[in-house]
């Protein structure tokens, strides 16, 4: 392995670089028949957070003859060491330049990182277009949420993943495996027969097309191996199905630096807005006695402090109670602490949270996403006043907690009286106060107003973000309202990202060179706000004749085509549809879990399917 | 309550470990060894385990010196061998022994470290150089802080500098302050020397408390274990 101190040396935080971690898995890479990188396009912090990589990453490396390795993004100053001494990116294990390997998997997590992949792929001397790479080069794959709507980025990649990796990764592998005994010639014939594979998107055999106004007018195949639509690959067993519980312990402190326990895969609450809420359909769960022999093991091969009982919505998970007081007693007096990320807006779920922190000062996130009644019933998010009242009591009074509330800002329907609303029920909760306890340190109660994003493949994918002007004024006014409520700070997201999340979620195969051109000008890790610039993205757009806000604004009707409609979740649009209607009607949607189904024509689901009219 | 010190040393490029990550892999790995570490009281219990002294990122030390307790006596060989299971080679834990565990932590009596400079010759006027620093009454560094940088002077930390010249080859040590009363880094000393030296590398031999006998590593070795030299 490469001595790379002359690197580390030269940049901040070297740590970031150095792999050598406990767990990490080494091994000669010339003995490994398929060489695969893991690639997250953020810094290693992030990117060592997130659980899907780590899921990947245990899942690759226990295929016959296969050798996953990691690799993040570079922060700028390396960035800039590599290309002063032309050294390529290179992976953290055995320190191999990310052009030498077989294959190079991005998990794709969030529009702004787009950026960084393409710095990736420059700094690992792959070419960018998937056209002009040859024999000899790498293929690069992508999957993760964001494949769901993989036009802004297809010229970029060989194929995509769509849906559930256990589930395509290991045919992937395999048939890259054939391929290369079979001399591994042709690009091409790979790509063709991976296309077959159920999953896989291979967007070079497709090709978009546009109306003479320029309006997007749907994608066709070019090929009979393209399938139309490709479905989304759905993993059954959640149970059964691998997870890694020898996790790779980083030196350095990570985001989430802790063991996870991925209770169950799924929402069944069916938030309008949420993406997630729709792409990881159906709930599958995981038995407390697998949670419980995972969570012994993990903790025992990585010597976490903190073990995070993870989900998209952990307090709905049916045997919670049962969960924590196992573990707990499992762990008695072994300093371990057990946290729940996602909770619910009610006094049981924050009771439960808070038990966990044993009245150390922790913080206690809800999230009412709008101030209303009417617009929470329109966005589907079933939780009243009274229930976010009695959670805020049951943090700020009985756990003395600090309480950060989440909102959304310019969600569909919204009017100032939503927003008056949301000032009015932030007075409510800080009148509830605090009996006695500190009066130092930061406000106990903590707003933050994001504004609303429409995603591909839910709901309000025919809803318009919001325009700049609108959000700004609408900021201003929270802010001033705001300021007059006592013990409150607020914090807000920059409606300039979230600009151009919207332009790139339900975008078009057009923004590619977009993309290309916003990295040339020198945008890369813009998730991280000090080196974001939209002023440098707005010439990117403007170069290829397009402009960000007209995609953050598009409003387009039910029988347009989308640019996203050739990738099928399995929720059929129709749903999707009715959905939407509902929620302009403020009428809600019951909780999957609750019995009563809404039709969304999920073959997969275990539950028992009525009252909808399916597909 | 049963009291450890053990002495690490810190090799290659685990020198670009910080401070918190030597010690937050210290914790995982007597967690992974199913340690029982002991913790503090209170709302916020942080494990009892702590370095001597904190390192600068990029320098190797062959006496990295820890301690830690933990709520069940072990055999001091066993829990050595032990750590050493869970920690890569070049964060090796050379030396562990059990102390008293009603003394105050090495963290607050550390004063001061020993660092040996190489360089490689020639080096024609290097010894007078040296000389030149300890016959200095004021010796100033910039320093940078998190918005601005100031002056410091640092020759009162400078407790002595004393150099083994072979010809081919030149050892400069460096006795100097450390721990909560203030102190000098080693790349600090190094740029006020003329920068012509071809300096191979920087590492800390130990680090020193001071009773009535002298200064002294905590594990009781004084100062001429280590360089040699005449006087400290």
């Amino acid at each position: 392995m490469k001595d790379i101190s002359g690197l580390l040396a030269g940049v901040q935080r070297p740590a970031r670089y150095l792999g050598r971690e406990i767990n990490s898995v080494c091994q000669d890479p010339r003995q490994a028949e398929v060489h695969l990188a893991l690639a997250y396009p953020d810094l290693y912090e992030v990117g060592m957070s997130h659980l899907g990589l780590k899921i990947l990453y245990e899942l690759a490396n226990n295929l016959p003859g296969v050798y996953a390795e990691r690799v993040f993004a570079p922060a700028a100053d390396l960035e800039g060491l590599l290309r002063e001494r032309g050294v390529p990116l290179f992976s953290l294990e055995s320190r191999t330049p990310l052009h030498r390997f077989d294959l190079v998997g991005f998990t794709l997590q969030y529009e702004l990182n787009y950026t960084a992949l393409l710095m990736m792929l420059d700094c690992g001397r792959i070419p960018l277009y998937s056209s002009r790479r040859e024999r000899g080069h790498p293929f690069v794959l992508g999957g993760g949420p964001l494949a769901y709507n993989p036009e802004p980025l297809a010229p970029f990649f060989d194929l995509l993943v769509i849906g559930d990796g256990e589930e395509a990764l290991p045919e992937l592998l395999d048939l890259y495996r054939e391929w290369k005994r079979k001399g591994g010639q042709a690009r091409e014939d790979f790509l063709r027969e991976a296309a077959q594979l159920p999953g896989i998107y291979v967007p070079s055999l497709y090709c978009d097309n546009y109306d003479g106004e320029g309006r997007f007018a749907g994608v066709e195949a070019l090929a009979p191996e393209a399938r139309l639509p490709v479905r989304r690959r759905v993993l059954r067993d959640l149970e059964g199905a691998v997870f890694p519980e020898c996790f790779v312990v980083p030196y350095m402190e990570i985001v989430h630096d802790r063991g996870v326990l991925e209770l169950f895969r799924g929402c069944s609450q069916g938030c309008r807005f949420c993406q997630a809420g729709y792409v990881y359909r159906p709930v599958r769960e995981r038995s407390v006695a697998k949670l419980r022999a995972q969570a012994g093991r993990i903790v025992e091969n990585t010597g976490f402090s903190e073990l995070s009982l993870s989900s998209l919505s952990s307090s709905d998970y049916p045997a919670i109670g049962e969960l924590i007081g196992t573990l707990e007693a499992d762990f008695f007096g072994r300093h371990l602490t057990l946290s729940l990320p996602s909770l619910r807006a009610a006094a049981s779920a924050v009771r439960l949270a808070g038990s966990l922190h044993k009245g150390r000062a922790a913080g206690v996130t809800i999230a009412p996403e709008a101030g209303t009644q009417r617009l929470r019933d329109v966005i589907n998010k079933k939780v009243t006043e009274e229930e976010i009242l009695e959670a805020a009591a049951v943090a700020l009074k009985e756990w003395q907690s600090h309480l950060k509330l989440y909102f959304m800002l310019g969600l569909p329907t919204e009017t100032m009286a939503d927003l008056e609303g949301m000032v009015e029920l932030v007075r409510k909760i800080s009148s509830l106060g605090r009996s006695g306890g500190r009066k130092k340190g930061p406000s106990p109660l903590n707003v933050s107003v994001s504004v609303f994003v429409p995603k591909a493949h839910t709901p309000f994918q025919w809803e318009p973000q919001l325009e700049m002007g609108e959000i700004l004024k609408r900021q201003d006014f929270l802010r001033r309202e705001l300021r007059r409520v006592k013990g409150v700070s607020f914090s807000w997201h920059d409606p300039s990202m979230s600009l151009l999340e919207a332009a790139l979620a339900r975008g078009d195969r057009r923004l590619a060179p977009v993309l290309e051109r916003a990295y040339a000008l020198g945008s890369r890790l813009d998730a991280w706000g000090d080196a974001f610039s939209l002023s440098r993205w707005e010439e990117a757009f403007a170069g290829e004749g397009l402009s960000a806000a007209r995609y953050a604004c598009w409003a387009p009707a039910y029988t347009d085509p989308l640019p996203w409609d050739h990738i099928d979740t399995g929720i059929s649009k129709d749903y999707l549809i009715r959905e939407h209607q509902r929620a302009l009607k403020g009428k809600i949607t019951p909780d999957c879990r609750s019995g009563s189904c809404a039709g969304c024509g999920l073959e997969e689901c275990p539950l028992p399917q009525g009252a909808g009219e399916g597909r | 309550m049963y009291r450890y010190r053990a002495v690490l040393i810190k090799q290659g490029e685990f020198t670009f470990l910080s401070h918190l990550d030597l010690q937050r892999t210290l914790i995982r790995a007597l967690r992974r060894a199913g340690l029982p570490l002991a913790y503090s009281q209170g709302f916020n219990p942080q494990p009892r385990l702590s370095f001597a002294a904190p390192l600068a990122l990029g320098i190797e030390s062959d006496g990295e010196y820890l301690e830690f307790e933990l709520t069940r006596q072990e055999d001091s060989e066993e829990l050595l061998a032990a750590l050493n299971r869970q920690l890569p080679p070049e964060l090796a834990v050379r030396s562990l022994q059990e102390t008293d565990p009603r003394a105050p932590f090495l963290t607050s009596l550390v004063e001061g470290a020993l660092y040996m400079a190489v360089f490689a010759g020639p080096l024609t006027g290097l010894a007078g150089a040296v000389q030149a620093l300890q016959a200095a009454a004021v010796l100033e560094v910039e320093r940078k802080g998190k918005n601005a940088s100031r002056r410091v002077n640092i020759r009162p930390f400078i407790y002595n500098l004393c150099l083994q010249n072979t010809g081919k080859e030149g050892k400069l040590f460096m006795f100097l302050a450390t721990g909560n009363k203030g102190g000098a880094r080693p790349d600090e000393v190094l740029s006020l020397l003329p920068p012509e030296y071809n300096l191979k590398q920087v590492r800390r031999l130990a680090v020193f408390v001071r009773d009535a006998a002298g200064y002294q590593t905590p594990l009781g070795e004084t100062l001429s274990a280590f360089c040699g030299c005449k006087e400290h």
